[in-house]
C-alpha cells in the first residue's frame, strides 16, 4: 500500500465518518424512529416498529457502530500494507466504508436516509467475497466470480426492492417515523414481507453455502492453510451465524430480548477485522518461532532436524527441502529423486535458494505461505544460513580429508624415497664395494703380476663407479649446490646435467627461505626429469622469479604433453609439497602441445592465515 | 675331492668375481644363476655340493633366496646352501634355520673377501655343517640381557667359545682359533650348556640351533 493510497483511504473514511456524525438526527423523534435503526432491512423495520420496548438510539450505540466500521478500515489497511496481494485489504476497507455509509440512515434528510438504508447490508458482499477468495483475495474459478457478482447484485436488489414497497411513516405500530423513503414506489407491507421472507431464506441459504464451502476447504486444506487462516475463518463463520440469528431474532423475538440481539451485531461484526489483526499477530508470532529456529539450527546436525524445525515454525508439515544436483541439473528430494519445481497449479509453491546467483536448493511448501512474504524471507534466510553452515562444514571436512590424504602421500612418498635409496645403495654402491673387496682378496692370492694389475684396475673402476653413484644419491637426498650457491646455483647445476637444451631464466632479488628453495628445487628437478624421461621434449625452458613475496616457477617443454597431475606420481607429490608450504602447483599438459608446470610458493607461510 | 658349487646372484659382477675366485681356488663352479628359478634348475641338473645364494633376487628383491633355500633343502638334501646378504638379521636366520641347521650357512656378503675363512665355511656347509655370521652371533651374545641373565654367569673365555660355537664351528676349529686344547673347549662347552640348563647336543649343527634358539629366547629379542 503506498502512502498515497493510505492517505486516500484515511481521507475517505474520515469523510464518511464525519458525514455520518453530521447527519445523525438527535431529535427525540429521530432517536425513536424504527426506520433509522442501524442494520435493519425494510422487513426488519416493519417488524421492529411493532416492538413495544425499543430503546432509543444512543451515543454508545453510535460509538459501537463507528468502532466496528473503523476496525474494518484499520484492519484492511494493515492487511493491505503487509500482504503481497492487496485484495483482502481492499475488501476489508470497502466493507468498512460501506458499513459506515449505512450510518447515514440516522439522518433526517431523505436523500441521506435513502442512501443509508440502501447501503445498510451492502458491507456483507465484500466479506463473502473475502471468505471465498481466502487466502489470496483472488477468485480463482469462474463460478466463484459469478457467485460474487450475484451476491452484490442480489444484495443491492433486495435492499432496493424491500424499500420500494415500504413507507415507514405509515407502518409504525408504536411511536412514529419521520423518515422519507425516496425509493418508495407503492406502499405494500405484504410485498415487503414477502420480499423480506424470500430474502431472508435466500441469505440464510447463502450463509449456509458459504459455511459449507469453508468447511469443505478447511477439510481439504493443508495444515498450513488451516493454521494461518484459522482465526479469520472462525470470525467469518461467527459473523455469518450472528447475521442469521439477528435476522431471525428481530423478526421472531419480542421485547427487550430482541433489542439486545440487535446490539449483538456489533461485536459479532467486529470479530472479522479483529480476526484479521489476530492473524497478523500470529504471523508475527511465527516469525518469533523462526528466531528460535535460528538458535535450534546452531545445535542441530541439520537436514532432517532442520526440515523438522522449519515445518514446526511455519505450521506446514508438508514443507520439504530439495537440493540442487549439479550432476542432474535438477532438484532432488530427500530420497534423491529428481523433482520439478511446482508451477502453481498444484497448491504447492517453491522458493529457490541461491548462492551468488546459482541455485543450491529449493524450499517447497504449501502455497498459502506465499501470503506471508516476511515469514518466507525469514524462512529463506534461516534455511540459507543453515545450508551455508552445512556447506562450509562439508567444505571443511573435504579440506581436512584432502590435507590428510596429502599428508599421507607426503609420508608415503618419503617412505618410497627411503626404500628407493636403500635399494639403490644395496644394488649399486654396496655391491660394487663387495666386488672390489673380492677382487682385492683375489689379487692378494695371485702370483702373476699381470693378473694382479688387471684385478686392481678393475677394483679401481668399481670404486670410481661406486663414488659416482654415491654422489648422485647424495644429490638426490639434498642438492649440495643448493646449500652452497642457493636456488639459482642449484638450478643451473641441474640444467648442466640435463641432456637437453635448457634455458634457465632466473631472477631472485630476495633469497627465499630454505624450505621454499628446497621445494622449488625439487619441483624443477622433477619437472625436468619428467620432460627428459617421458615427454620426448627437445627443449626446456625454466623460469624462476620472485613476485610479491612469493616464488614463481615455470617449467615448460615442447614434448608430447598429456601428463596427468592427479595420478599417483611425482607431480602429485610436488603438488603436496607446494601445498604444505601454502603454495600451489598447476600442470597444463594438453596432448601434443607440451607440458607446463607452474608453481607458486609464498616466502612466508602461516597456516593460520592460509586456511580459508 | 673338488667341491661342486652353484652361484646365484642378480649382480653379474659379483657372480663373475666369485666364480673366478672359486675356480682359482680349485673349486668346480657348475652353474651361475641370476634368479631363484635359474638357480633351481641349475641345482636340479647339476646337484652341486653347495649353492651360494644371494637373499635378494628378482622379481621382488626381498627373500627370494630364502625361499629357494627352503626348496633346495626339501628336495635336494645333498646340496648345502650358503646364503649371502648385505644385511644379516636374526629373524631371517631363525626362519631359515627352522628346525635344522644342517648344511646351511648365512653370511654377510663381504665375508667372501676373507678367502681362507670363506672356503672353510663352504666346506663346512657342504659337508653338513652350519655357518652363522659372526656379526649376528656377537650381536646376540653381547646383547645386554634383562635382569639376572645366565649369560652373565659365563666367563670371558666361555663367551668366546659360545660365540664360535654359535657361528657353527666345530670344537677343533674353536680350539684352533682360541689357541687352546680341544679338551678345554669341550669342558667350556659342557659348562656353558650346564649354566644355560640345556641338554648337551652331540652334533655340531644341532648344537648351533640349540644355542641360537636359547640366545634368542633369553636376550629379549623375542619373549
Amino acid at each position: 500500500m503506498t502512502s498515497r493510497q493510505m492517505c486516500w483511504v484515511i481521507a475517505i473514511s474520515t469523510a464518511v465518518v464525519l458525514g455520518v456524525l453530521v447527519s445523525v438526527g438527535w431529535t427525540a423523534a429521530a432517536l425513536q424512529d424504527p426506520a433509522k435503526t442501524l442494520g435493519l432491512n425494510a422487513q426488519g423495520v416493519l417488524r421492529w416498529g411493532e416492538n413495544r420496548s425499543r430503546a432509543p438510539f444512543s451515543v454508545a450505540e453510535l460509538a459501537m457502530f463507528l468502532g466496528v466500521g473503523l476496525a474494518f478500515v484499520a484492519a484492511g489497511m494493515t492487511a493491505w500494507r503487509s500482504r503481497p496481494s492487496r485484495n483482502p485489504g481492499v475488501l476489508l476497507v470497502a466493507a468498512g466504508l460501506l458499513w459506515l455509509a449505512g450510518g447515514l440512515r440516522r439522518s433526517n434528510d431523505p436523500v441521506a436516509f435513502t442512501i443509508g438504508v440502501s447501503l445498510t447490508l451492502m458491507y456483507q458482499p465484500p466479506l463473502l467475497q473475502l471468505a471465498l477468495s481466502f487466502p489470496s483475495g483472488v477468485l480463482r474459478t469462474q463460478w466463484e466470480k459469478t457467485f460474487v457478482v450475484f451476491f452484490y447484485v442480489s444484495w443491492a436488489f433486495i435492499a432496493v426492492a424491500g424499500w420500494a414497497f415500504f413507507d415507514p411513516t405509515l407502518h409504525t405500530a408504536f411511536g412514529t417515523s419521520t423518515s422519507r423513503n425516496l425509493l418508495l414506489i407503492r406502499d405494500s407491507p405484504d410485498t415487503t414481507t414477502a420480499i423480506g421472507n424470500a430474502a431472508r431464506v435466500f441469505q440464510i441459504c447463502v450463509g449456509l453455502a458459504i459455511f459449507a464451502v469453508l468447511i469443505y476447504r478447511w477439510h481439504a486444506g493443508t495444515p498450513a492453510y488451516r493454521a494461518v487462516f484459522l482465526p479469520l475463518w472462525l470470525a467469518v463463520i461467527v459473523k455469518t451465524g450472528a447475521t442469521i440469528w439477528i435476522s431471525l431474532a428481530v423478526v421472531q423475538l419480542s421485547g427487550s430480548l430482541s433489542y439486545t440481539a440487535l446490539l449483538w451485531q456489533y461485536p459479532a461484526t467486529a470479530m472479522v477485522p479483529l480476526a484479521v489483526l489476530f492473524g497478523l499477530w500470529r504471523y508475527r508470532f511465527a516469525r518469533g518461532t523462526l528466531g528460535d529456529l535460528m538458535v535450534e539450527i546452531g545445535a542441530a546436525p541439520l537436514s532432517e532436524g532442520l526440515v523438522r524445525a522449519l515445518r514446526r515454525s511455519v505450521h506446514d508439515p508438508t514443507l520439504s527441502l530439495w537440493q540442487w544436483s549439479e550432476a542432474l541439473q535438477q532438484y532432488v528430494d530427500d530420497h534423491g529423486m529428481p523433482r520439478m519445481l511446482p508451477d502453481g497449479e498444484t497448491g504447492r509453491a517453491a522458493m529457490v535458494l541461491e548462492r551468488r546467483g546459482t541455485p543450491f536448493g529449493a524450499l517447497v511448501f504449501d502455497e498459502t505461505l506465499r501470503e506471508q512474504p516476511q515469514l518466507l524471507a525469514a524462512l529463506r534466510s534461516a534455511t540459507a544460513l543453515s545450508l551455508e553452515n552445512q556447506r562450509m562444514e562439508e567444505q571443511l571436512r573435504n579440506q581436512l580429508i584432502d590435507v590428510r590424504r596429502s599428508r599421507e602421500r607426503i609420508v608415503t612418498a618419503g617412505d618410497h624415497r627411503r626404500r628407493q635409496l636403500e635399494r639403490d645403495l644395496h644394488d649399486g654402491a654396496q655391491q660394487r664395494l663387495v666386488a672390489v673387496v673380492l677382487g682385492l682378496s683375489r689379487a692378494q692370492r695371485l702370483t702373476g703380476s699381470e693378473d694382479v694389475r688387471a684385478l686392481i684396475e678393475q677394483a679401481g673402476r668399481e670404486l670410481r663407479d661406486a663414488l659416482v653413484e654415491l654422489r648422485e644419491l647424495a644429490r638426490g637426498v639434498y642438492p649440495p649446490s643448493l646449500r652452497e650457491r642457493g636456488l639459482i646455483g642449484a638450478v643451473t647445476a641441474l640444467a648442466e646435467r640435463v641432456p637437453l637444451p635448457i634455458q634457465v631464466v632466473a631472477d631472485l632479488p630476495d633469497q627465499p627461505p630454505p624450505p621454499v628453495e628446497l621445494a622449488a628445487y625439487f619441483i624443477c628437478a622433477e619437472a625436468v626429469t619428467n620432460a627428459v624421461k617421458y615427454a620426448s621434449a627437445t627443449r626446456i625452458q625454466l623460469t624462476v622469479a620472485t613476485d610479491a613475496g612469493q616464488l614463481s616457477i615455470t617449467i615448460s617443454d615442447d614434448g608430447i604433453g598429456g601428463a596427468d597431475p592427479s595420478s599417483e606420481g611425482g607431480l602429485l607429490g610436488l603438488a603436496d609439497r607446494a601445498a604444505a608450504l601454502g603454495g600451489s602447483l598447476e600442470v597444463h599438459s594438453p596432448v601434443g602441445q607440451g607440458t607446463t608446470v607452474r608453481a607458486r610458493l609464498p616466502f612466508v607461510s602461516d597456516p593460520a592465515e592460509d586456511v580459508p | 675331492m673338488t667341491l661342486r658349487v652353484a652361484i646365484a646372484d642378480d649382480s653379474a659382477l659379483l657372480r663373475r668375481g666369485l666364480s673366478a675366485l672359486l675356480t682359482a681356488e680349485g673349486l668346480d663352479v657348475v652353474g651361475e644363476a641370476a634368479n631363484a628359478v635359474e638357480l633351481l634348475s641349475v641345482v636340479a641338473s647339476h646337484r652341486p655340493d653347495i649353492a651360494i645364494v644371494d637373499i635378494r633376487m628378482p622379481p621382488t628383491y626381498t627373500v627370494e633366496g630364502i625361499r629357494a633355500a627352503e626348496t633346495i633343502r626339501a628336495h635336494y638334501p645333498g646340496t648345502g646352501v650358503l646364503l649371502l646378504s648385505q644385511y644379516v638379521e636374526t629373524e631371517n636366520a631363525m626362519a631359515l634355520l627352522g628346525s635344522s641347521a644342517k648344511s646351511l650357512g648365512y653370511l654377510l656378503k663381504e665375508r667372501v673377501s676373507d678367502i681362507e675363512d670363506f672356503l672353510d665355511v663352504l666346506r663346512r656347509v657342504a659337508f653338513g655343517g652350519t655357518a652363522v655370521d659372526p656379526d649376528m652371533v656377537s650381536r646376540m651374545v653381547s646383547r645386554p640381557g634383562v635382569g639376572d641373565h645366565p649369560i652373565h654367569a659365563l666367563s670371558e673365555r666361555e663367551k668366546d667359545v659360545l660365540a664360535l660355537m654359535a657361528e657353527g664351528r666345530t670344537n677343533s676349529a674353536i680350539a684352533a682359533v682360541l689357541f687352546m686344547g680341544e679338551r678345554t673347549v669341550e669342558a667350556h662347552v659342557r659348562s656353558i650348556f650346564g649354566k644355560f640348563g640345556l641338554r648337551p647336543e652331540p652334533e655340531d649343527h644341532r648344537r648351533v640351533l640349540a644355542v641360537l634358539s636359547y640366545l634368542r629366547s633369553t636376550t629379549g629379542t623375542r619373549s
